[in-house]
């Protein structure tokens, strides 16, 4: 074993799931070296263990615990972890909601405010500190300031998806325009969505990068759907849009599909839940026709009726 | 020049691979077309493999010979983690050798590029620490533990969590 050179020895330990990795994490400090990044890279799998939110916590700066004052949180204070932990994890997912939930039942203190403060401190920790961050979910949290700062300059995330957030549109434009890494975005059923389609619109035309964008459950309604149109017509890399359940109704969607022929790269457009309508069917059933899909009459008015 | 010429190479020719302490192999030549590395010793009269001694290059060859006819992966879908260690009944019978020589098939493995015999040998020896302690991998593998007491015990608690899964 001693003759096997490191990028061998990691090819080994790359090879177990977590619980033998944290044997061969006490084996020696080499090994400890090799293991930490890959035992980490997934360390969201277990995020939902309150163990693991202890050890988070141990991460936090001055700022990230300047967060948490308001609360009375009596957070760990054990020594200062030997590693930066967080820097090898690669997706954050909803489980640190469920971990923070019951990391606060350890120390009795569930309010909705601790709730939330610990997993702003949290992400904006992850987003710190993490060198290789790909994939960030962040469900009902108030994210804003610095964080958004670092979401704008960040280089490693690929997918973002925030779920029930309410946010400062400034902010969420400058993400959109600034970060060059995106691929995939969600704005998902926000808790502010009014403005929301006009508010970006302008950012989204100037990125180039975001190929996949989720905007559903927002009440975008009719000038929301409008708003898209301009999305539609200058934006040339999304090719995936979720517009479900925003009530966009028969005149917003009769406005998306009439800059339908004037856009090359979309190839999924969703519209479940919108009252598309009669008038809105017949537009968008037109589209295909002008595309040259040879849709029939009979295809056509089964269209309509499945869009409604 | 002419390193494109064997690339279709039939079921009877054979090439010549020489071990670093001299032994020669008379190999099916698509075997050698299957890994660059092997391709670019072949033929020359004095051309020897260094770094590989007879016995290790025998056992890799045998290998070799064995899958002649798996298909090709494609290299850059190989570096996801968590990868099953089922291994095949044959391979698990091929490397159930002693350490040393399992170890030199790694190394051979990884200095040939012969990325599935790599990835075989490095199954192996993960399967062999499953369900082991620190001190039972320690000494399954002979590995001296250079932490401090306390150093290993501040890992075990900024760990601990990973302990159950």
């Amino acid at each position: 074993m001693n003759k096997l050179p490191n990028e061998c020895l990691f090819e080994v330990l790359n090879n177990l799931e977590t619980g033998p990795l944290f044997s061969c994490l006490l084996v020696n400090r080499l090994w400890c070296r090799i293991v930490i990044p890959i035992l980490w890279a997934t360390a969201d799998d277990h995020l939902h263990d309150a163990k693991l939110i202890r050890i988070c916590l141990l991460l936090l700066n001055a700022e990230e615990k300047q967060i948490l004052a308001p609360f009375e949180i009596t957070l760990p204070n054990d020594r200062t972890p030997l590693f930066e932990y967080a820097a090898y994890i690669t997706y954050i997912t909803d489980n640190l909601n469920i971990g923070v939930t019951y990391w606060l039942g350890t120390v009795n203190n569930s309010t909705a405010g601790s709730r939330d403060a610990i997993r702003c401190s949290l992400i904006a920790m992850f987003l710190r500190t993490s060198k290789d961050l790909k994939y960030l979910k962040v469900n009902g949290a108030v994210i804003q300031g610095q964080t958004m700062q670092d979401l704008c300059n960040n280089k490693t995330i690929i997918t973002l998806e925030l779920c029930n957030n309410s946010f400062n549109y400034e902010e969420l434009k400058e993400i959109i325009v600034k970060n060059s890494s995106l691929i995939s975005l969600t704005l998902h059923k926000s808790a502010n969505p009014q403005d929301l389609a006009s508010s970006i619109s302008d950012a989204l035309c100037k990125n180039t990068t975001i190929t996949t964008l989720d905007l559903s459950e927002n009440y975008l309604g009719s000038i929301g759907g409008e708003a898209m149109t301009k999305i539609l017509r200058e934006n040339s890399t999304i090719f995936s849009l979720d517009l479900g359940n925003n009530d966009i109704g028969s005149r917003g969607v009769i406005a998306i599909a009439g800059t339908l022929h004037e856009n090359h790269t979309l190839s999924s457009l969703i519209l479940n839940g919108n009252s598309v309508g009669d008038e809105g069917g017949k537009a968008l059933a037109k589209v295909l026709k002008i595309d040259g899909n040879n849709i029939g009459a009979e295809a056509e008015s089964y269209l309509q009726k499945f869009l409604v | 020049m002419d390193n494109g010429t064997s690339n279709s190479a039939s079921e009877n020719e054979t090439i010549t691979l020489k071990s670093c302490d001299g032994i020669e192999f008379h190999i099916d030549a698509r075997i050698a077309n299957r890994y660059t590395l092997l391709n670019n010793w072949n033929g020359g009269e004095s051309a020897c493999i260094p770094n590989v001694n007879g016995k290790v290059l025998e056992k890799v060859l045998e290998w070799c010979e064995h899958h002649i006819n798996d298909p090709q992966l494609n290299c850059g879908d190989d570096d996801s983690r968590r990868r099953n260690t089922i291994i095949e009944e044959w391979d698990e019978n091929f490397l159930s050798c002693d350490q040393d020589m399992l170890f030199e098939i790694i190394l051979a493995a990884n200095y040939l590029e012969i990325k599935p015999l790599l990835d075989l040998g490095c199954k192996t020896v993960a399967n062999m620490m499953k369900s082991k302690s620190p001190e039972e991998i320690r000494s399954a593998f002979n590995i001296d533990n250079d932490y401090t007491p306390e150093e290993e015990e501040q890992f075990r608690k900024e760990n601990e969590w990973a302990e159950d899964y």
